[in-house]
């Protein structure tokens, strides 16, 4: 054994130390052996001799750190660990809700995948689309058109699945994207508001008009081919033919 | 007879340092000197002593450069300190006193 090896079997024992207080003690037990050798060799002890007998005159590493270890309060530490993980999770919790990635994450969920909002008690047929309209900063984006019964009505009913995101990741829809829709059927019958439901981005995050999901209702008749998606708002506006699923159309 | 509330050790350490303030090597050697190499303890165990009294508020330690040119950990008797050594070593006297009246009275009824 060597003074590294004597003062590594020391340190081993120093669990309820923080790494300054391990370096403090490793230096300490260094410098004493340093001046006892020194001491020795000046008695005219040869290098080896004086770090064995240096060694011996220490006494058990183990032992001497166990002792060492025992002065410490076990909590400090711990302590301080636990803190720092507090610490650590209150940040996370702090940039969560700024919004910043429940925004990130709400517009990717919305451009890549789309909760679809379906309402219909039984649905009949329904199709898939992808049909993304740029209004102002914003993207509305048809996700679905459905046919069946809202349980309201005698009549038939087309559902189209609407969800709105802002063109640029992460940033804020405006809500009157998909408040002012407006869906018409081939009568000309418009539903505003009553039918058309809409949520707020709630897939995650919250609290902020991140994402919206949304459909809207219409009644339509046997022999109806398409209901129109019509908007009409501060100068930005569409008008857009969307065909009824095909195989079951009445 | 009260329990002692002090390891011997922890005494000693405070009476040196009553004096001036040392390093651990330091102390060692002076404790030798002193006892006329009576105190043969572990040199290593001093420390686990040194950090007990200075968790306990009786010593603090700072670094200054020792008549080698080395840098080294000095301890300081703090009042607290110093204040405990004056009633342990009160404590040490009656005790000691103690053994020692038992001691010769042991000693008379032995030669009796």
């Amino acid at each position: 054994m060597d003074r590294k090896e004597f003062t590594g079997q020391v340190l081993a024992q120093l669990r309820r130390l923080t790494p300054e207080e391990q370096d403090a003690v490793r230096r300490e037990l260094e410098d004493h052996m340093e001046d006892r050798i020194e001491g020795l060799l000046e008695l005219g002890w040869s290098p080896e001799t004086a770090e064995e007998r240096t060694l011996a005159a220490m006494g058990a590493p183990e032992e001497i750190g166990r002792e060492l270890d025992k002065q410490y309060p076990p909590g400090w530490l711990w302590l301080g660990r636990a803190a720092f993980l507090l610490t650590t999770v209150m940040c996370i919790f702090a940039v969560l809700s700024l919004g910043v990635w429940g925004f990130a994450i709400d517009s990717i969920t919305a451009r890549f995948f789309p909760p679809v909002t379906e309402t219909l008690n039984k649905t009949e047929a329904s199709m898939p689309l992808n049909i993304r309209i740029p209004v102002g900063n914003d993207i509305l984006r048809v996700c679905q058109i459905s046919v069946g019964w809202d349980g309201k009505r005698v009549d038939q009913v087309a559902e189209v699945s609407l969800c709105s995101y802002d063109r640029i990741p992460g940033g804020i829809v405006a809500s009157q994207v998909l408040g002012r829709v407006l869906l018409r059927n081939q009568r000309g019958e418009t539903r505003w508001n009553d039918d058309v439901r809409f949520s707020m981005g709630t897939i995650s995050g919250g609290g902020h008009a991140k994402c919206q999901y949304g459909s809207a209702i219409i009644p339509i008749q046997p022999g109806d081919t398409y209901v129109t998606l019509e908007y009409d708002y501060l100068g930005e506006s569409f008008f857009i033919e969307l065909p009824l699923p095909e195989e079951v159309a009445p | 007879m009260k329990k002692k509330t002090m390891e011997h050790t922890q005494l000693l350490v405070l009476s040196l340092l009553a004096g001036e303030d040392m390093y651990g090597y330091q102390m060692i050697v002076e404790l030798a000197r002193r006892s006329n190499h009576t105190f043969d303890m572990k040199e290593g165990t001093l420390y686990p002593v040194l950090h007990a009294l200075e968790k306990a508020g009786y010593v603090e330690a700072y670094q200054q450069e020792a008549p080698t040119g080395r840098t080294r950990k000095y301890y300081h008797l703090t009042r607290k300190g110093g204040s405990a050594l004056r009633t342990e070593r009160e404590e040490w006297r009656r005790y000691s006193g103690a053994v020692n009246a038992v001691l010769e009275a042991s000693l008379g009824l032995g030669t009796a």
